[in-house]
């Protein structure tokens, strides 16, 4: 018996699919000592031996059943996977005397988990008799193909990745759809391959949790430049919304719509810029500043504010960037230069999906640098890192307005002469001078007349202005604003397993992109509450 | 004249907000200092635990920072020295305990944290206190929040724990332990909100007391048994008020409160108590937008029994419904 006997990680287990051997009554007929034998006649596939019952068949997704494997006492991931012996067309494999023994015992057993590995990939068992000829069969009708085919795919990028493909999937596995449309977007410095495993897995996640719904995944160029160009991509997010909204309206049906951390800059901003309409929203891990959904969290406070940059301590809030819209009303554009209730219209449809241990948006108790966290996790305080470096002219942040300070050269030449050379100065600036000669660095210059384009805002919002709240994907913003749910605190199984253990780095948190990373044996409760509350099933 | 130097030197620091890390800070929290931690764990009445398990990583400039797992010795003691470049984090058990876990950085902005590269104080006690397992009992619990559908606004209906669910005509209850009545206002703006949310009790020795958690990182965050003596009140109320702008009043639970609750009271014919249930509301108590009770609740189902500490590994309500904490 040969064929692929490494064993399934609990990553791999969303691939294996549950069968069950209804064999009791053909063991009943032929015992043991009849001869006759139970086999697979098959190609493109391996199987996991379990003492599962047909009733918990489904069991080995979410939890540790040590029942796996020839001896039965192994988990799901990490039990030997075997199958037929490589060779052209389908081989044999018998069933083992073990396995046969515990259907014979109970005829609600003989649960194998089955993978392909081929689209050619057959299954028939057989029973034959002693001297090899056939008593009866039974072929699995199987349609096999890859993940991709089962849902609709949209590239929203300028150039690269899969092609757009809207069309019926070819293998899509809507036998019983519900007829509703569930799209997911994700987030930030995510390339145009890793895009397809993303949404491959939520794909996965969703099915094994019961959606019935019609999955699209999408992508977009949320990945130009460095893992260091936070603010740009976070610019290329408004960009795309209108071309997004495009596609997601043009679709029939109820649509529900879900995103991942900078994929909720997209969506937020088709709801409430282009009107985009859903009946569900769900914010994963949104980063996007809280303060855009309730501006009471927006902290202009001058003590114990992280998210003022240190050298900007003792300036009155009237000299920062963030503030500087105070001074004008519409329609003086740059009265919308600020975050703050940037995207209420989200509100009646979203749900907060947040993580109390989200590594990129945790705030550091002090100013961090830029290799705050260490070389190896510079992603910690990412968040924080992003908005505070606006302005700043340094790796990880953007040379227009934010916390850089007004120079009195021009910006091309950008010399070391603050205009307001201490805070006590800047405090006492008539704010008729602010208007013209804010405190904070004064590009880019469409900043400073009073009709800015909207496109024109959204870049500067993006790159120039900073948000003065955390993420909305660390952000409990409490019953009566918005749906939320904690990942970190509800969001893993029970009796506290998970994959990461106490001793490391991150300890037990939940990350930023575990509803990906982490597999779905951990996170299951998170796609069960989507497809609860989104109605998929 | 030293108290005169003492407010010079804290003067810029308030004026100015949170301080910069010095240099060495600043080179400690990018490349590591060496840190030294006393862990002193005990129990509630201070007796040190012995051989408790005591592990946790300190976080460091690599890939998988500084981890750590020993024992604690016959004083409760362990020490451990590792080197560290912003906090650590540390989780206690021992079996017949709760666990403990928390998490503590090492920079200070109210004084100098760093001395001889070292992180400063060295060798501090950081004392745990572990909570014994006493008597936890099977109880009815909705942990991933029982969302029934709120019937109606501005009347009081009935609540049954044990089932879950409002109580006849409602839902399948039978037996109210509590009333709540929900009324919000939202303005034109759609955060213009003002809501009321009152729980009250119908029996005469019914009632309910707030609570905050324990918040020293035990799993075990409520009190074990519900004060009989108490002063149990009839009603409470949960109030919200904002502005688009800011928030006025909250009242509701936060994650950090907790309520005790008496149930199903009877008095024998002197008005005393006769027979009682108890019951603990956790963190939360609320009326989704789309008008869906949000709760999380314990329920004993054992008469007079006070006893609040959950079973874990039982779900009278929901057996499926696990991960919940005691």
């Amino acid at each position: 018996m040969l064929g692929f006997p490494t064993p399934p990680t609990s990553c791999d287990l969303l691939d294996f699919f549950p069968v069950w051997l209804d064999l009791k009554g053909a063991l009943d007929a032929f015992p043991a000592q009849s001869g006759v034998t139970f086999r697979f006649r098959s190609s493109g596939l391996r199987f996991v031996y379990t003492a599962l019952t047909k009733n918990e068949a489904g069991k080995y997704l979410r939890e540790e059943c040590a029942v796996c494997g020839p001896a039965f006492n192994q988990n799901a991931h990490g039990a030997p996977t075997f199958a037929p012996a490589e060779g052209s067309g389908s081989q044999v494999v018998e069933l083992s005397e073990a396995f046969l023994s515990l259907i014979k015992a109970d005829g609600d057993k003989g649960v194998l988990l089955v993978e392909c590995s081929s689209p050619l990939a057959s299954l028939e068992l057989e029973i034959v008799d002693p001297y090899g000829d056939p008593i009866a069969s039974r072929r699995l009708h199987l349609v096999v193909s890859g993940v991709e085919d089962m849902y609709s795919w949209v590239n929203l990028r300028s150039s690269g990745g899969r092609v757009t493909s809207v069309g019926e999937p070819a293998n899509a596995p809507n036998f019983d759809s519900n007829g509703k449309n569930v799209f997911f977007l994700h987030g930030f410095d995510v390339d145009a391959d890793t895009a397809r495993a993303w949404n491959a897995e939520m794909f996965k996640r969703l099915w094994w949790s019961g959606s019935k719904a019609r999955f699209w995944g999408m992508t977009w160029e949320g990945d130009a430049g460095s893992s260091l160009n936070y603010q740009a991509n976070a610019a290329n997010a408004f960009a795309v919304t209108s071309n997004f909204c495009a596609w997601v309206g043009g679709v029939t049906g109820e649509k529900i719509v879900l995103a991942h951390s900078l994929g909720n800059m997209v969506v937020s901003a088709a709801i409430q810029d282009y009107g985009l309409s859903v009946s569900k929203y769900f914010m994963l891990n949104a980063a996007v500043a809280a303060e855009c959904y309730d501006s009471s969290v927006f902290n202009d406070a001058a003590d114990g504010n992280h998210m003022l940059h240190d050298e900007w301590a003792g300036y009155g809030s009237n000299t920062w960037c963030s503030t500087w819209h105070r001074l004008f009303s519409a329609p003086d554009g740059r009265a919308g230069l600020t975050w703050k209730d940037r995207f209420p219209n989200v509100l009646p449809v979203a749900y907060n999906y947040y993580s109390s241990g989200d590594e990129i948006f945790e705030i550091w108790n002090a100013m961090p640098t830029a290799f705050s966290g260490g070389i190896f996790h510079l992603e910690r305080y990412a968040w924080q890192k992003q908005e505070l470096f606006k302005g700043r002219g340094i790796p990880g942040g953007t040379t227009w307005a934010g916390w850089g300070f007004l120079r009195t050269a021009p910006e091309s030449t950008y010399e070391e002469s603050i205009l307001y050379p201490d805070a006590a100065a800047a405090n006492s600036v008539p704010v008729t001078n602010i208007v013209e000669s804010p405190v904070f660095r004064k590009n880019p210059p469409e900043m400073f007349t009073n009709s800015v384009p909207s496109a024109t805002v959204n870049a500067l919002l993006a790159k120039g202005l900073p948000a003065l709240s955390a993420a909305a994907g660390i952000t409990d913003f409490g019953t009566e604003v918005m749906s939320d749910w904690d990942m970190n605190t509800m969001g893993k199984p029970d009796g506290g397993v998970w994959g990461r253990s106490t001793s490391q780095t991150y300890e037990d948190r939940w990350l930023h992109s575990d509803l990906k990373d982490m597999a779905y044996f951990y996170v299951y409760k998170l796609f069960d509450r989507i497809v609860n509350e989104g109605g998929l099933e | 004249m030293n108290r005169f130097v003492l407010f010079l030197v804290l003067f810029p620091i308030l004026a100015f907000g949170v301080r910069r890390p010095t240099a060495a800070e600043q080179k400690a929290l990018t490349h590591g200092a060496e840190a030294c931690v006393v862990f002193r764990v005990i129990d509630v009445r201070d007796r040190p635990v012995e051989k408790a398990l005591v592990e946790g990583n300190f976080w460091n400039d690599t890939r998988k920072g500084n981890p750590y797992s020993m024992n604690t010795d016959s004083n409760g003691v362990c020490v451990v020295t590792r080197t560290c470049s912003d906090d650590y984090h540390f989780a206690v058990t021992k079996e017949g305990y709760y666990r403990t876990k928390g998490r503590k950085v090492l920079w200070n902005p109210n004084f100098i944290s760093i001395k001889d590269g070292k992180w400063q104080p060295y060798g501090a006690t950081n004392t745990v206190v572990l909570k014994r397992k006493v008597n936890p009992v099977a109880m009815c619990v909705a942990w991933n929040e029982a969302r029934s559908s709120l019937p109606d606004e501005d009347c009081l209906i009935g609540y049954d724990m044990k089932t879950a669910d409002w109580v006849m005509p409602w839902g399948k209850g039978k037996t109210a332990d509590f009333f709540i009545r929900y009324v919000r206002q939202v303005g034109t703006n759609r955060l213009e909100i003002k809501s009321t949310l009152t729980i009250a009790f119908t029996n005469v020795l019914d009632g309910v007391y707030r609570m905050k958690t324990d918040d020293s990182g035990s799993a075990m965050r409520t009190v074990y048994k519900a004060d009989t003596n108490a002063v149990y009140a009839r009603t409470l109320a949960f109030v919200y008020d904002r502005t688009a702008e800011k928030i006025n009043t909250d009242t509701y639970l936060t994650p950090d409160d907790y309520l005790v609750l008496r149930t199903r009271t009877e008095c024998d014919g002197h008005g005393n108590l006769k027979k009682a249930n108890y019951a603990k509301i956790v963190g939360k108590l609320a009326i989704t937008r789309e008008n869906k009770l949000k709760i999380r609740f314990y329920f004993n189902p054992n008469e007079n029994d006070p006893n609040l500490e959950a079973d874990t590994t039982k779900n009278l309500l929901n057996p499926r419904d696990l991960g919940f904490p005691p």
